[in-house]
C-alpha cells in the first residue's frame, strides 16, 4: 500500500497492488493521474509519503532509504527511451553489464549482442540511438533494461512515441518476457495496447486503484 | 602603493581629454553598430528565403569575420594610404582614420550579425514566407515586413552580445594614428600616460567606465529585446 | 625582401640583437615571435584557464533542491561571486584588460615580469571568463532523464559522472570551445599596443627594414590571420556534424 503527496496535493492513497512472476499489469488513466508517480515511486527516483513497497522481500517505507542493490535490478522503459546519446547501441546495452554488473568486456558484448539480435537489431550494434527509429530506440531501451536481468521491468507510457506496426512489434516482445518470467507493469493512456498486452488491468481515477483481471474495466476510461 | 587619481584623472587638462574620450568612445561606437546592423541587414536579405546566405554575404562574412579588427585598421589605415599614393597618385584626406575606424569596426561587427540573422531567419517557419507569397507579396516585401521582424526577434540576444562587443572593439583604435580630439577612450589614457608615465590612475578610470557603459548598454538592449518581444509575438500567428 | 623572407620571419619573429636580450628571464621567451609567438600565447592562456573557468562554473551551479539551508546560502553566495567576477570581466575590452596587466604591477607592487608572461597572464584571466560560460552551459545541457537512466542502471555517482555527464557535456563544448580558441588567438593582435612581439607587431617592425612594402606586409598578416581562422571555423562544421550523431536523441 503506498500513498503519495506533493506538498498538500494527494495523488493517491490506499493503493495497493501485488506484481507475480509472468504477469503484465496494465495500469490505465488520464494524464496527471498520478502513473508516472507510481512508476518512480517503484523505481526509487520518487519518494512516497506513506505506506510500504515491497520488491523481492525488500521492505521500503518513507523513512527507510532505497536500498542500493536493488537499482539496476528494477528495469524501466521511460517514454522517451533516455538513450545514452554518446555511446552506440552496443554500448548503451553492455555499459551496466561492464560498470555495475563487472562482467569483463567480451562477455558483456556477447551478452549485449544476443539480447540485440533477440530484439532484432541485428544490424544497428555501432548505431547512434539519433540514428534510429522509435521503435528501435524502445527496442534498445528494452534490451539495455532487460540485460540486467531485472526483477520486474516497468514501461512508461511505452506506446506514447511509437507508430502503430511498432506498437505491434512491442506488444509481442513483452508478451514474450512476460512469458520468460520477468513480471511487467506498463502505465499506458491508450487502453486499445492495454487491453492487448495485459494479464490484470487497473484503472487509476483520483487517487484510487480499480484492478480487475477482465479488460471489461478499461471502458470505465471512457466514462471519465 | 601610492595613487593619485586627484592629479592625473580629476585635474585639467586631463579630465577634459577623458571625457572627450568616452564622448568619442559613444559616438565610434553608436555609428559603427548603426552601420553594422545595417549591413548585417542587407546582407541577410539576399539569402533565400529558407535562409541560404548568397554567396555575395557568405564572402563578405568570411572576410570579415575571420580577420582581427586590429591588422585590418592598420591595413587600411597604412595600407590604403600607400595605395592610394602610389597607384592614383592621390593622398587621402588628414583625418580619413576616423572613418576607417568606424567602417573597418562595422565590417566586422556586420560579418557577425548577418551570420546570426540568418540563423533567426532559419528559425521563422517556411509558412510564413508562403503566406506572404500566397498574398501576393514580393521577395522584398515578404523579407523586410514578414521574415526580417520575426527573425529579428529570435537572433535579438545575440546581436546584443556582438553590439556590445562592437563597443569594446572600438578600443582597438589604440593602434591607429587619429586626431587628439577624435580619439577614443583607451586612446586619451595613452595620451595622459604618455605626458605624465602615470598609466595606472586614467587606466583603472577608463576600465570602471568601461564597465559602465557595458552595463548601461546591456540594460539599453534589454529593454529594445522587450519591445521587439511585445510587438513581434510569432506564438500567436502560427 | 621577398615574399618567403617575409613569411619566414612573421612566421618566427624578427631576429633580436643579442644585445637587447635579457640575461634574468628564459630565452626562448625572447626570442620567439610572430605567429608563433601568437599562437603560444593563446595556447598557453586557453590551456591555463580550463582550471579556474572549471573552478567558476562549478561555483555557479545552483544547489539542489534538497539541501539544507546554510549549503543553500553558502552556494548562492558562490555563485553570485562567480557571476559577478565573469560578467566585469567580460565588460572590460581585452585591449583594456591587457594594458592593466602591463601598466598595473609596477607601479602598485613593484613587481617586474617579462611582458611574454604579463601577456598570458591577462589572455588567462579573459579567456576563463568566457570559457566559465560555456563549461556551465555544457553541463546543464546534459538531459537530467538520461542521468536517471543511468542512475537506474545502477550505476555510481562517479560512473555517472565520468561515464555519462562529463563525455556528453565535452561532446556539447567541443565546437564552442574552439571558437573560443580562434577568438583568443585573433584577440592577441591587441598586444601590438603593449610592443610584445606577436604577428601583428612583427609586421610594423617589418616596416623600417622593408620600407615601401606596408601592403604588401599587412596583407600577408592580414591573410595569415584570416586563413587560422578560417580553417578554425571549417574545423567547427566538422566537429558539429560529428558530435551530432553523439549528442542528440
Amino acid at each position: 500500500m503506498v500513498e503519495k503527496k506533493y506538498g498538500k496535493n494527494l495523488v493517491f492513497s490506499n493503493l495497493s497492488l501485488d506484481l507475480n512472476q509472468g504477469e503484465i499489469l496494465t495500469i490505465s488513466g488520464r494524464s496527471g493521474s498520478g502513473k508516472t508517480s507510481l512508476i518512480r515511486i517503484i523505481a526509487g527516483l520518487t519518494d512516497f509519503t506513506s505506506g510500504e513497497l515491497i520488491i523481492d522481500q525488500n521492505k521500503i517505507s518513507p523513512k527507510t532509504r532505497y536500498p542500493k542493490h536493488l537499482l539496476g535490478r528494477v528495469g524501466v522503459v521511460f517514454q522517451d527511451f533516455n538513450l545514452f546519446p554518446h555511446m552506440t547501441v552496443l554500448q548503451n546495452v553492455s555499459l551496466a553489464l561492464k560498470v555495475v554488473k563487472k562482467m569483463n568486456s567480451s562477455s558483456a558484448n556477447n551478452l549485449a549482442i544476443k539480447h540485440l539480435n533477440r530484439f532484432g537489431l541485428k544490424k544497428k550494434y555501432n548505431s547512434y540511438p539519433n540514428q534510429l527509429s522509435g521503435g528501435e530506440k524502445q527496442r534498445v531501451a528494452i534490451a539495455r533494461a532487460i540485460a540486467m536481468k531485472p526483477l520486474v521491468l516497468l514501461l512508461d507510457e511505452p506506446t506514447s512515441n511509437l507508430d502503430p506496426t511498432s506498437i505491434l512489434g512491442v506488444q509481442t516482445l513483452l508478451k514474450e518476457l512476460a512469458d520468460d518470467g520477468t513480471p511487467i507493469l506498463a502505465v499506458t493512456h491508450n487502453m486499445t495496447f492495454a487491453a492487448q498486452i495485459g494479464n490484470t488491468f487497473g484503472v487509476l481515477n483520483n487517487g484510487v486503484l480499480t484492478l480487475s483481471d477482465s479488460s471489461d474495466i478499461l471502458s470505465q476510461m471512457n466514462e471519465i | 602603493m601610492n595613487m593619485n587619481l586627484g592629479k592625473y584623472v580629476f585635474n585639467e587638462p586631463y579630465f577634459g581629454w577623458l571625457l572627450n574620450g568616452i564622448g568619442n568612445t559613444l559616438l565610434i561606437s553608436f555609428l559603427s553598430g548603426s552601420l553594422a546592423l545595417l549591413l548585417g541587414i542587407l546582407l541577410t536579405s539576399s539569402a533565400k528565403p529558407q535562409g541560404k546566405p548568397s554567396t555575395f554575404s557568405l564572402i563578405f562574412t568570411d572576410i570579415f569575420r575571420n580577420i582581427p579588427p586590429v591588422p585590418m585598421l592598420l591595413l587600411l589605415s597604412i595600407g590604403l594610404p600607400q595605395i592610394f599614393s602610389k597607384y592614383f597618385h592621390y593622398s587621402l584626406p588628414s583625418g580619413f582614420e576616423f572613418k576607417i575606424l568606424i567602417l573597418g569596426l562595422s565590417f566586422n561587427t556586420a560579418a557577425y550579425i548577418s551570420e546570426i540573422l540568418i540563423a533567426g531567419l532559419r528559425g521563422v517557419p517556411t509558412k510564413q514566407y508562403e503566406a506572404g507569397v500566397s498574398l501576393g507579396l514580393g521577395r522584398m516585401k515578404i523579407f523586410f515586413l514578414i521574415q526580417l521582424p520575426q527573425a529579428f526577434r529570435i537572433s535579438f540576444p545575440a546581436i546584443s552580445t556582438r553590439l556590445i562587443h562592437n563597443m569594446k572593439n572600438s578600443s582597438v583604435a589604440l593602434v591607429i594614428p587619429l586626431n587628439l580630439d577624435r580619439m577614443e577612450l583607451m586612446g586619451q589614457t595613452s595620451r595622459i600616460a604618455g605626458q605624465t608615465f602615470a598609466w595606472a590612475e586614467p587606466l583603472l578610470f577608463s576600465t570602471a567606465i568601461y564597465l559602465v557603459l557595458a552595463y548601461a548598454l546591456s540594460v539599453l538592449l534589454a529593454r529594445i529585446s522587450a519591445i521587439i518581444d511585445r510587438k513581434v509575438n510569432p506564438d500567436e500567428c502560427n | 625582401m621577398n615574399v618567403t623572407e617575409l613569411l619566414t620571419i612573421l612566421w618566427q619573429g624578427f631576429p633580436k640583437a643579442a644585445e637587447f636580450i635579457n640575461p634574468s628571464y628564459p630565452r626562448f621567451l625572447q626570442l620567439t615571435g610572430g605567429l608563433q609567438l601568437s599562437l603560444l600565447i593563446a595556447i598557453c592562456s586557453f590551456l591555463l584557464a580550463i582550471v579556474p573557468a572549471f573552478i567558476l562554473a562549478i561555483l555557479r551551479q545552483k544547489s539542489n533542491r534538497q539541501a539544507s539551508t546554510i549549503n543553500k546560502i553558502v552556494t548562492s553566495f558562490f555563485s553570485v561571486i562567480a557571476k559577478l567576477l565573469t560578467e566585469i570581466l567580460r565588460g572590460i575590452p581585452i585591449m583594456t584588460l591587457a594594458l592593466l596587466f602591463f601598466y598595473l604591477p609596477y607601479p602598485l607592487f613593484k613587481l617586474r615580469v617579462p611582458p611574454i608572461l604579463l601577456a598570458i597572464a591577462a589572455f588567462t584571466i579573459y579567456t576563463s571568463a568566457y570559457m566559465t560560460e560555456i563549461f556551465r552551459s555544457g553541463f546543464n545541457a546534459v538531459n537530467k532523464n538520461t542521468i536517471e537512466a543511468a542512475k537506474l542502471l545502477g550505476l555510481s555517482s562517479f560512473s555517472i559522472f565520468f561515464r555519462i555527464r562529463l563525455p556528453i557535456a565535452i561532446r556539447t563544448m567541443v565546437p564552442t570551445l574552439v571558437n573560443l580558441f580562434i577568438t583568443i588567438f585573433k584577440d592577441t593582435s591587441v598586444l601590438t599596443a603593449l610592443a610584445v612581439g606577436e604577428l601583428t607587431y612583427t609586421s610594423r617592425l617589418l616596416f623600417v627594414s622593408a620600407p615601401g612594402n606596408y601592403t604588401l606586409i599587412l596583407i600577408l598578416v592580414v591573410s595569415i590571420y584570416w586563413a587560422v581562422s578560417f580553417l578554425g571555423s571549417k574545423a567547427i562544421k566538422i566537429l558539429e556534424s560529428k558530435t551530432l550523431i553523439g549528442s542528440h536523441k
